[in-house]
C-alpha cells in the first residue's frame, strides 16, 4: 500500500509543481481570476503533497531522504517550495513566486528523470553513518538558501534593468522593490552560509573517520572551500564594506552558478572518495 | 419606474459641472422640499464630476423632463442647456448607479474615491427622508458592487497621477520611506505638491531647497521640514536617497559632475531622482551612472499610461459584476408588484374571518374568546404562507409573475380597482 501510495506521489509531484509554476506565472503576466484564485491553493497543495511524500518514502525506506540523487534533489525542491510558501503567507508577497517556484520545479524535474535511470535508487552505505548524514542535510539546505539568494538576485537585476530603461512592464508592476529584494539576497544567502559552514565542519570531523582513501585534495572539498570564499566575501563585502546592492547580488548569482557547475563537473568527472550518489 | 437625470463629464464640461455642484445642505432642503410630490424615493450623487438625481416620481405625470426642470430651479442664474444633461429611465439608470459605484463611469478610471462619495449620498439621501424600500436596496445594491468591483478586479491598482506615480517609483526602489531622506529642490506649487504627497507617504526627513531661501523657508515652515542653502546643497546632495527637482530654471540645476560626486561619496547606493521641471533641472547623462534612477515627466507619464491601460483591461471584469448585481436587484424589483395583492388578499382572508368571529361571538364562552381569535388568525396565516411564498417566488421576467399574480387574483376574486401602485407599497417600509 504504502509502496503505491509513494508510486502515486512520484508521478502527482512533477506535475503538481509544473501546474503551481504555471499559475504563478500566468498570474505574474496578467492577473486572472483563475491563476489569482487557485494559485496559492494549488501551491498549499503540492507541498502539502511533497511533506506526506517525504514521511511515506522515510517510513518505506527506513531512512532520511538524503541518500540518492532522486531524493537529495526532490528534497532541494521541498526546501525552496516550503520556504516560498512561508514567506508568502507572512508577507503577503507573491510577485516573486513565479521565480522560486520555477527553481523548485526545475529540481523536481531532474529528480524525476534521474529515479527512472537503472540503479539511481541504490543509497549509498555511508550515508546511515549519523555524522555524513547530518553532514549532507546542512550542505543540501545550504545550497537551498544558496538556490533563493540567487533567484532573489536574478529578481533584483530585473527590476534594476526595468527601472533604469523605464519600461515599467510585468517586472515592475510584480516585484518587490529594490531594497526588498536585496535584502532577501542577503539573507537568504546567508542562511545559505551558515548551512554550509556548520556542513562543512561536521564533514571534516566525520568524512576522514568513514572513508579511508580521505584527502584534503579532493576536488569536491576544494569546489566547495571556494564556494564558501565565495560566500564570506560576499558577507564582508556586504557587512563590513557596505558595497553596494547591485555588486552584492552579482556575488550571490556568481557564487550560485559556481557552486552548481562545480559540483555537477566534479561529481561527474572528478571527484574520488567524497561520493554519496 | 426608476429616473437618473443630470449632468457629468460625458455631457457637460468641467464650467457647467461645477454651477450644478450641490452642497449637503443644498441637497438636503431638495429632497425634503420634493418628497411626496415631485417624487416618492430619491438620491442626488454630487461630485467634483457629477450631479445626477435619481427618483421614483411620485405620479405619472412626472418624467425625466420636470425632474431636469426642477434641478435646473436650483441654478436659475446660470445657462445651464438640455443637452448638458443625460436623462436614464429604469433598467438603465439603476445600471449607472451601480457603474457609478463601480468606478468604472469615473474621469479617472476606477478612482475608488466614488465609493464613498456614493454612501455619503445615501446617508444624506436618508437623512432627509427620501429614501424607502427601493432606493435602500438601490444603494445597498450599488455600494455591494463598488465593494466586488474594489476586491475581485485589479481597476483600483497602480497610480494615476503624476505626484502618486512618483512616490510609488520611489517604493518600488525602498523598501520602507520613513527613513529615507528626501530633497525637494524647487519651493514652487510642482514642489510642494510633491513633498505634500511623501509626507503623506511616511516620509520623515525631509529638506526643501530654494534659490530664494525666503521662499524655502514659508514651505518648509508649512510642512515642517528642514531648510537647506541653494548654494550648499550640491555638496550635500549625498546625504539624499531621494531628489525631487522642480525649478523654473532654464539651465540644469543638478549636474553630472554633481551627482557622480555624491554617488561616491555615498558608496554608490541608490538614488531616485525626480525631474518634474519643464525644462528639466537634471542633467540627462546621471541616469547613465550605476544605482542612479532619473525619472523625469515623460517616464512618470508612461507609468500612468500602462497602469491606466491595465485598468481599462479590468473593465470587462468590472461590467460582468455590474450585470450580476443589476439582474439581482431587478430580481428583487419585480417582486414588488405582488405586493399589492398580497395585501389584498390578506385583508380579504381577515374579513371572513372577522366576519365568522361576529357571527359566532355569542356561542363561545367568553373565556375561551382570545384563543380562538389567536386559533383563527393562526390557521389564515397558514393557509396564506404557500400562497404568498409562491406569488413572491423570484420570476425570470416580469410577465411570469403578473400571470402569476394574475391566477391568484382570479382565484381569490380580487378587484382591479382596489390595488396600488406597487411602488407605493413598496417605499417607506
Amino acid at each position: 500500500m504504502l509502496h503505491f501510495l509513494n508510486s502515486v506521489a512520484e508521478v502527482l509531484l512533477p506535475v503538481g509543481y509544473v501546474l503551481t509554476t504555471f499559475m504563478y506565472a500566468m498570474d505574474f503576466r496578467n492577473c486572472t481570476a483563475l491563476s489569482g484564485t487557485w494559485k496559492t491553493r494549488t501551491l498549499l497543495a503540492t507541498v502539502t503533497l511533497h511533506f506526506l511524500y517525504i514521511g511515506m518514502h522515510t517510513a518505506e525506506y527506513g531512512r532520511c531522504m538524503v541518500t540518492t540523487p532522486f531524493e537529495i534533489m526532490s528534497l532541494i525542491a521541498f526546501t525552496l517550495a516550503l520556504t516560498y510558501t512561508i514567506l508568502e503567507l507572512r508577507t503577503g508577497e507573491r510577485g516573486t513566486g513565479v521565480f522560486i517556484l520555477a527553481l523548485a520545479t526545475a529540481f523536481e524535474l531532474v529528480s524525476a528523470v534521474v529515479m527512472k535511470m537503472p540503479g539511481s535508487g541504490q543509497p549509498n552505505p555511508v550515508l546511515s553513518n549519523m555524522g555524513v548524514g547530518f553532514h549532507v542535510s546542512f550542505a543540501i539546505f545550504g545550497y537551498a538558501g544558496f538556490a533563493l539568494g540567487a533567484m532573489h538576485g536574478v529578481m533584483y537585476l530585473l527590476m534594476y534593468r526595468e527601472l533604469k530603461r523605464g519600461g515599467f512592464g510585468s517586472v515592475y508592476q510584480n516585484l518587490p522593490s529594490l531594497e526588498t529584494l536585496e535584502r532577501m539576497t542577503v539573507l537568504s544567502s546567508l542562511v545559505g552560509f551558515v548551512f554550509l559552514t556548520v556542513s562543512m565542519a561536521i564533514g571534516i570531523f566525520s568524512l576522514p573517520v568513514v572513508y579511508d582513501n580521505f584527502s584534503y585534495h579532493d576536488p569536491k572539498l576544494i569546489a566547495t572551500g571556494i564556494s564558501w570564499l565565495i560566500y564570506a566575501v560576499m558577507m564582508v563585502a556586504r557587512y563590513a564594506m557596505h558595497v553596494d546592492g547591485k555588486s552584492i547580488v552579482r556575488i550571490a548569482i556568481g557564487g550560485f552558478v559556481f557552486a552548481l557547475l562545480s559540483m555537477t563537473l566534479v561529481n561527474a568527472f572528478l571527484s574520488d572518495f567524497h561520493r554519496f550518489m | 419606474m426608476i429616473y437618473a437625470v443630470g449632468v457629468n463629464h460625458h455631457t457637460a464640461p468641467v464650467t457647467v459641472r461645477e454651477c450644478l455642484h450641490l452642497s449637503d445642505d443644498e441637497i438636503t432642503d431638495f429632497l425634503r422640499g420634493n418628497t411626496g410630490t415631485l417624487f416618492r424615493e430619491a438620491g442626488i450623487v454630487s461630485t467634483c464630476n457629477r450631479t445626477e438625481l435619481y427618483a421614483v416620481p411620485a405620479d405619472d405625470d412626472v418624467d425625466g423632463e420636470r425632474l431636469i426642470t426642477e434641478l435646473r430651479r436650483l441654478r436659475p442664474e446660470k445657462e445651464l442647456r438640455d443637452e448638458h444633461f443625460f436623462r436614464l429611465l429604469h433598467c438603465g439608470a439603476v445600471s449607472h448607479l451601480h457603474k457609478v459605484a463601480a468606478a468604472i463611469d469615473s474621469q479617472i478610471l476606477g478612482d475608488m474615491q466614488i465609493l464613498s462619495q456614493v454612501k455619503h449620498a445615501w446617508e444624506v439621501a436618508a437623512d432627509s427622508g427620501s429614501v424607502g424600500n427601493v432606493f435602500s436596496h438601490l444603494f445597498m445594491g450599488a455600494l455591494h458592487t463598488g465593494k466586488r468591483v474594489r476586491s475581485e478586479t485589479a481597476i483600483g491598482i497602480g497610480a494615476v497621477s503624476i505626484s502618486f506615480a512618483a512616490v510609488e517609483l520611489a517604493t518600488k526602489i525602498f523598501s520602507d520611506l520613513h527613513r529615507k531622506h528626501v530633497l525637494i529642490v524647487g519651493s514652487g506649487e510642482t514642489g510642494a505638491l510633491a513633498s505634500r504627497h511623501l509626507l503623506a507617504k511616511g516620509v520623515e526627513h525631509l529638506s526643501i531647497t530654494n534659490r530664494t531661501y525666503e521662499n524655502a523657508v514659508a514651505l518648509a515652515d508649512e510642512l515642517r521640514a528642514r531648510v537647506l542653502r541653494f548654494e550648499s546643497f550640491p555638496v550635500a546632495l549625498h546625504e539624499y536617497d531621494i531628489v525631487v527637482s522642480a525649478t523654473s530654471a532654464t539651465e540644469p540645476v543638478i549636474t553630472y559632475d554633481m551627482v557622480k560626486a555624491a554617488m561616491r561619496k555615498r558608496q554608490n547606493r541608490p538614488l531616485l531622482m525626480l525631474d518634474l521641471a519643464v525644462p528639466r533641472d537634471i542633467d540627462p547623462r546621471v541616469n547613465d551612472l550605476g544605482n542612479v534612477f532619473l525619472k523625469d515627466l515623460d517616464a512618470i507619464q508612461s507609468i500612468i499610461d500602462q497602469n491606466l491601460e491595465q485598468r481599462r483591461q479590468e473593465i470587462p471584469r468590472a461590467e460582468s459584476i455590474v450585470t450580476e448585481e443589476v439582474v439581482n436587484f431587478f430580481l428583487w424589483y419585480n417582486t414588488l408588484e405582488a405586493a399589492p395583492t398580497i395585501a389584498q388578499l390578506r385583508e380579504k382572508f381577515e374579513q371572513v374571518r372577522t366576519a365568522e368571529m361576529d357571527r359566532f361571538r355569542n356561542k363561545i364562552d367568553p373565556n375561551s374568546l382570545d384563543t380562538v381569535e389567536m386559533l383563527t388568525k393562526r390557521i389564515i396565516n397558514k393557509l396564506l404562507h404557500p400562497t404568498m411564498v409562491g406569488i413572491k417566488k423570484q420570476a425570470h421576467d416580469t410577465s411570469e409573475l403578473s400571470s402569476r399574480i394574475q391566477l391568484v387574483r382570479d382565484l381569490f376574486d380580487l378587484s382591479e380597482d382596489e390595488i396600488t401602485d406597487r411602488s407605493q407599497s413598496g417605499s417607506g417600509t
